[in-house]
């Protein structure tokens, strides 16, 4: 088995995203979403292609739910390799017009399969031709043009000629651009991936690796060289070279590089989560209170918070249809998603894609089949076993927000008290506020216009104010304060004298009497798997995220999840794998 | 049809240098098929046992990705239950060296699949079964005593089981 890593530079990511690609010639597990999403398949799938199923165990059978091919179409090519006409036809659909470094097509390298002859037609929003690119002979699994192509409203690729004969198309993903980094020119590159099962956090990603070039390509003082194109935020996507095929590893964006040598740069890239936590958040309520507009629907608070970014999320369909209560207080929208996570029992992993995920904690304890198992042989020597520290008790402080004042006599604070000209305002709400009323010296007028749905009276952060007749604006609001109950669970049966080592949340401010009881219970039983044992797998099919049956000494199985991976990329691939679980 | 020499002896080098042989293609999948097919009639017209034999139609290469693992479980399941069948019903048939055939793969990228050592034990199970039917016969004997651990014929003579094959 052969690996390496390829390391692509620029604004492709942001340019795949909007493409939306299209065809009719799809065979019916392929969905060609997937060259959008980066989701193709590891391995290849067993067809009956004339040599084509080599038994060496890795390719699979298809499973019509989780297969994903990228490009696959549905007839043959003939005893040349040729396709009669109509051609197998992908399109790609731009919202807005692109400029582009070129384009790359990897095709599938892992079983040597790829097409031959092809042709890339770019158009612009009046659907003329811009150019077109014409291949005749490709000779590996991967083309690159690195021409420039000026706005690109569609991209038409149509396959004439695969390079083996009684083929179908099997095209994994497209980059637009070509500016790769792979091989001799990445002296070393280490990925960290991590998850937190319980959301207490929400650690990112983060890539590390060094750059080589003999032409001084990220050299400052070279004036024909890259590094004032460099910024913060730049994405860098990583792909897994394993056998020749071209794994998806992720999405990255560029946090810090200093220069080695005239030749040698080190860069360090976070992921999705690293955006998140650059992004301010004005904080939002929501609360059932009398007279309240009332909770919101979990899909519906995430849609406001990715608003604020170009990030796209996915939630796991067990986690939809929840209905949030309580505070977001304002922050970063990292810290919001967090709260919301650990609220609703998700996490969110954003590993081997360029997507954020939201997805069910799963316990060890429920784990029935694991997805992987894990015998000696492949968990690498020395294997300590760390056991974590017992858990004897969690609790967990709900919140319940109600107006301060008491019934009938509410307690009025003033929002915003001054003159003003006309125009727009913003004034920094930094509390829960339970709706704006007028304070009795306003003179002039105003509307206002509150974040996150217009109509939602209840959110906090920026409210903005437009001013339409100059003069005093006496705003007033009700502070929402917290009814605290706590919640609790404790280990029982413990020997005399036994340590207490008690959980304590106080800042779960969506957590409410509906929800705390299994807010707790879920971690209670995750602090319950104590199991820590270090494993060091080469080239895993593992991911953070996936359940393992790891053979323990005396016969004993630990059941555990991945919660992260460090993975050396440049050195075959050694992961060192860090999971938590339990005896099965 | 005839009985076609079962192919028993892929290898890794045949893997690691992509020979023909290393791969599983439709002429593969056709003689595991056809000498089950073979097998089946001739445990039926030597013994009059009638074992179950699910037809399938071996799909062709360009034959739908996501029907080839249930024809394929079929296509071992014959073999399995021509394997358990001798076993239990035909014991002075001797299959040693007949391995368990597992006819229940699964899909995705998380299942074990088949390699090289798989596919050869297939045929070689086959051709196992093959021979030792072939081989066999039956000769009636008038049995006149049984007990637990002896048989014996009308002449007083202790019978055991290899004997029957002979």
């Amino acid at each position: 088995m052969t690996t390496g890593v390829e390391i692509a530079f620029g604004i492709y990511a942001p340019i795949k995203q909007d493409g939306t690609p299209s065809t009719t010639d799809n065979i019916s597990f392929s969905d060609v979403d997937d060259l959008q999403d980066n989701l193709s398949n590891r391995y290849p799938i067993i067809t009956l292609e004339p040599d084509y199923w080599l038994l060496d165990g890795t390719y699979k059978f298809v499973d019509a739910a989780d297969t994903h091919v990228g490009f696959f179409n549905d007839t043959q090519s003939d005893a040349d390799g040729l396709y009669g006409s109509p051609y197998p036809t992908l399109t790609i659909d731009f919202s807005e017009d692109h400029d582009l470094d070129g384009i790359t097509l990897r095709f599938s390298g892992y079983t040597g399969d790829w097409c031959k002859a092809f042709n890339i037609a770019f158009y612009d929003s009046g659907a003329g031709l811009i150019t077109s690119l014409g291949v005749a002979a490709l000779a590996s699994a991967r083309y690159s043009y690195s021409g420039s192509i000026v706005d690109v409203r569609q991209v038409v690729i149509q396959f004439y000629e695969t390079n083996k004969a009684y083929r179908w198309v099997r095209l994994k993903s497209i980059d637009y651009g070509s500016n790769f980094f792979e091989g001799d020119e990445i002296k070393n590159a280490k990925l960290i991936e991590r998850i937190d099962p319980l959301s207490i956090s929400l650690p990112e990603n983060v890539l590390e690796f060094s750059i080589h070039s003999d032409d001084g390509v990220f050299s400052p003082v070279n004036p024909d060289g890259d590094w004032d194109t460099l910024q913060e935020g730049m994405p860098v996507e990583v792909y897994e070279i394993l056998n020749g095929s071209y794994i998806y590893l992720g999405l990255f964006y560029l946090e810090d590089w200093k220069s080695v040598t005239d030749y040698e740069t080190d860069f360090e890239a976070g992921n999705a989560i690293s955006i998140l936590n650059s992004v301010p958040f004005g904080g939002m309520f929501m609360s059932t209170y009398t007279g309240s507009p009332g909770n919101r629907d979990i899909e519906d608070v995430l849609d406001d918070l990715f608003g604020l970014t170009d990030l796209e999320y996915e939630i796991d369909a067990s986690l939809t249809g929840i209905d949030l209560i309580g505070y977001i207080p304002a922050g970063t929208m990292k810290e919001a998603l967090q709260l919301i996570c650990f609220t609703i029992g998700g996490y969110v992993d954003c590993s081997r894609t360029n997507t954020v995920f939201i997805k069910p904690l799963l316990l060890a304890s429920d784990v029935v089949t694991a997805d992987y198992e894990l015998t000696f042989a492949e968990q690498g020597s020395g294997r300590p076993l760390k056991v974590a520290t017992l858990v004897t008790g969690v609790e967990i402080i709900s919140h319940e927000f109600v107006p301060s004042g008491s019934v009938g006599n509410p307690q009025l604070e003033t929002l915003i008290k001054d003159t003003y000209t006309n125009g727009a305002y913003d004034v920094f709400v930094d509390f829960p506020a339970f709706g704006i009323q007028d304070g009795g010296a306003t003179t002039g007028t105003a509307t206002y216009l509150y974040e996150f749905g217009g109509a939602l009276l209840f959110n906090t952060g920026n409210l903005t104010f437009t001013v339409t007749a100059p003069g005093v604006i006496d705003t007033t609001t009700m502070r929402g304060v917290s009814i605290k109950t706590i919640y609790s669970e404790y280990a029982s049966g413990l020997p005399s004298g036994a340590k207490q080592n008690t959980v304590k949340i106080n800042d779960a401010f969506l957590t409410n009497s509906d929800n705390a009881a299994a807010m707790v219970a879920r971690v209670y039983d995750y602090y319950a798997q104590r199991f820590q044992p270090q494993l060091r797998l080469f080239s895993p099919f593992v991911r953070v995220g996936d359940s393992v049956a790891i053979e323990m000494s005396y016969s004993q199985t630990i059941n555990a999840i991945v919660e992260k991976m460090t993975t050396d990329l440049t050195g075959g691939f050694i992961a060192d794998v860090e999971v938590r679980g339990v005896l099965a | 049809m005839a009985w076609v020499t079962p192919v028993t002896d892929r290898t890794l080098s045949d893997i690691l240098n992509k020979e023909t042989k290393g791969y599983f293609n439709k002429a593969d999948w056709t003689r595991i098929y056809d000498n089950s097919d073979v097998l089946n009639d001739l445990i039926d017209s030597k013994f009059s046992e009638t074992i179950t034999f699910d037809t399938v139609v071996v799909p062709n290469i360009d034959g739908a990705p996501n029907s080839i693992l249930a024809l394929l479980n079929t296509t071992l399941a014959n073999v399995e239950r021509m394997r358990v069948e001798l076993l239990a019903s035909f014991p002075f048939v001797l299959i040693t060296g007949a391995v368990e055939v597992v006819d229940d793969w699964e899909a995705g990228d998380l299942k074990v699949v088949p390699d090289y050592t798989d596919v050869n034990e297939w045929e070689e199970t086959l051709g196992i079964m093959y021979d030792a039917v072939t081989d066999a016969s039956l000769v009636e004997i008038n049995i006149v005593d049984e007990s637990d651990n002896l048989i014996v014929d009308e002449s007083g003579n202790f019978l055991i089981s290899e004997l029957w094959s002979t």
